[in-house]
């Protein structure tokens, strides 16, 4: 599908006029970030995949209600968000950590996300994905969101209290008080890595 | 710490007033806390940028919509046109249908000024019903295959771009069908009215007896009651 310099909210017209091919549009451009986000915040790709489909079923079955009260990407990430919140309490668990079936570097270095990158570095930043993955899924549910939308989603702070339907400043503390648990927690595992190599190392002289 | 929280979050966001931003750079300068702080969030966000999403194999969920076939010119006839033509089709069928009423029920038409008395009315069946259907459904049918043959020969037109001549020539041609169409709705309107009537009689009728019948009822009531 070519790239169109349409607008979201042209195409959003467009297609409840009846052009169907403008909501693929739509779709071929959100499909990622919304993706992007549902698996951040359930951490299953096959669950994510799902409340992808669901989004974009929700958001064609609803285009005639959108009036263009908000950007229709603020629309799909509310629907994105009650669906995953729907999807939590409906299992009764917290979001899951998937891990990779340990750390094959070549594997990693096939990647080829930053060719400047040593595949020290790179076994390094993925096993810190995965110690943010965790840290991320322990966080309460409002501050794992806040830090979602604002982190990965370049979200501001008003978009985001429109989003949660919270105040400004609840948002701001919201932030604050997940990031300083994020990094107690980053922080503890460090020291702990630490302590492990200098008792390996310790161990094999 | 200085309890500064909000306005922390909003400098290391860069989403803050540049007096607001003015003020903190000015408390970062005198107080090391805070400049820890800060410092200690950036990291944190710094880390927070390593969570990949496994989307290196990612194929689209979605079933794209077919892409719709561009609409034929008669699809561009005004709105207006269109519901005029529907409404002259309606009229007319409905028309029919009411004319089919009265040969089905070999009634004559009774005069407004007749008076409301109780005419023997003979019970409407479900044969008589179905024959009515029967009957509506083959004279719509006739006015839309009319329609419709008016419509594959004008969408066999060579171009669907018409010329200012051609284009008013198309809508004397339509507004010369509506008018006739609209002659034949007129002369068809005594009939309906005339149906209508009968229906306001038998109406009438239906009503009296309901009335006669609901006093013997009540009659009826009150000498069983009087003759326990």
């Amino acid at each position: 599908m070519p790239p169109t310099s349409q607008t979201d909210e042209e195409l959003v017209a467009l297609a409840t006029a009846g052009d169907l091919d403008c909501f693929n549009q739509l779709v071929a451009r959100w499909e990622r970030p919304i993706y992007a986000l549902a698996y951040r915040t359930l951490g299953r790709e096959e669950d994510a995949r799902d409340v992808v489909q669901e989004a974009f079923l929700r958001a064609f079955r609803g285009l005639r209600g959108f009036r263009g009260q908000a950007k229709f990407s603020s629309w799909l990430y509310r629907i994105t968000l009650n669906l995953c919140r729907d999807w939590i309490r409906r299992e009764r668990r917290a979001p899951v950590v998937q891990l990779p079936e340990g750390t094959d570097p070549i594997e990693v270095a096939d990647e080829r996300v930053a060719p400047a990158e040593s595949v020290e570095d790179l076994v390094a930043r993925k096993q810190m994905s995965e110690a943010v993955a965790r840290a991320m899924s322990e966080l309460p549910e409002e501050q794992r969101v806040a830090i979602l939308l604002k982190e990965y989603h370049g979200l501001t702070f008003q978009e985001i209290a429109d989003q949660l339907d919270c105040p400004l400043s609840t948002v701001k503390t919201r932030l604050y008080q997940g990031l300083s648990v994020l990094r107690r927690r980053l922080e503890r595992r460090q020291s702990e890595e630490a302590a492990l190599r200098r008792a390996t190392w310790e161990s094999s002289t | 710490m200085c309890n500064q929280r909000e306005k922390l979050i909003g400098y290391v966001y860069d989403e803050c007033e540049s007096a607001e931003r003015a003020a903190v750079q000015e408390h970062l300068d005198t107080c090391a806390e805070c400049r820890t702080e800060i410092a200690a969030l950036r990291s944190v966000r710094s880390d927070l940028q390593s969570w990949q999403v496994p989307d290196t194999e990612y194929v689209s969920v979605w079933r794209p919509f077919a892409p719709v076939a561009a609409p034929s010119w008669w699809q561009q006839v005004p709105r207006w046109a269109m519901a005029a033509a529907a409404g002259v089709v309606m009229m007319s069928g409905a028309a029919g249908g009411a004319a089919a009423y009265m040969v089905l029920n070999q009634q004559p038409v009774q005069a407004s000024s007749q008076t409301a008395a109780v005419q023997p009315v003979s019970p409407v069946t479900v044969n008589d019903m179905n024959a009515v259907e029967q009957r509506l459904r083959a004279l719509v049918k006739v006015e839309v295959d009319r329609l419709n043959s008016q419509v594959q020969l004008a969408s066999s037109r060579p171009s669907v771009q018409m010329s200012a001549e051609q284009e008013a020539a198309f809508h004397s041609a339509f507004d010369r069908q509506l008018a006739e169409l609209r002659a034949t709705t007129e002369s068809q309107r005594d009939v309906i009215n005339g149906i209508y009537n009968n229906l306001g009689q038998i109406q009438k009728g239906f009503d009296t007896r309901h009335a006669v019948l609901t006093t013997r009822v009540a009659g009826l009531a009150s000498v069983l009651e009087q003759g326990r």
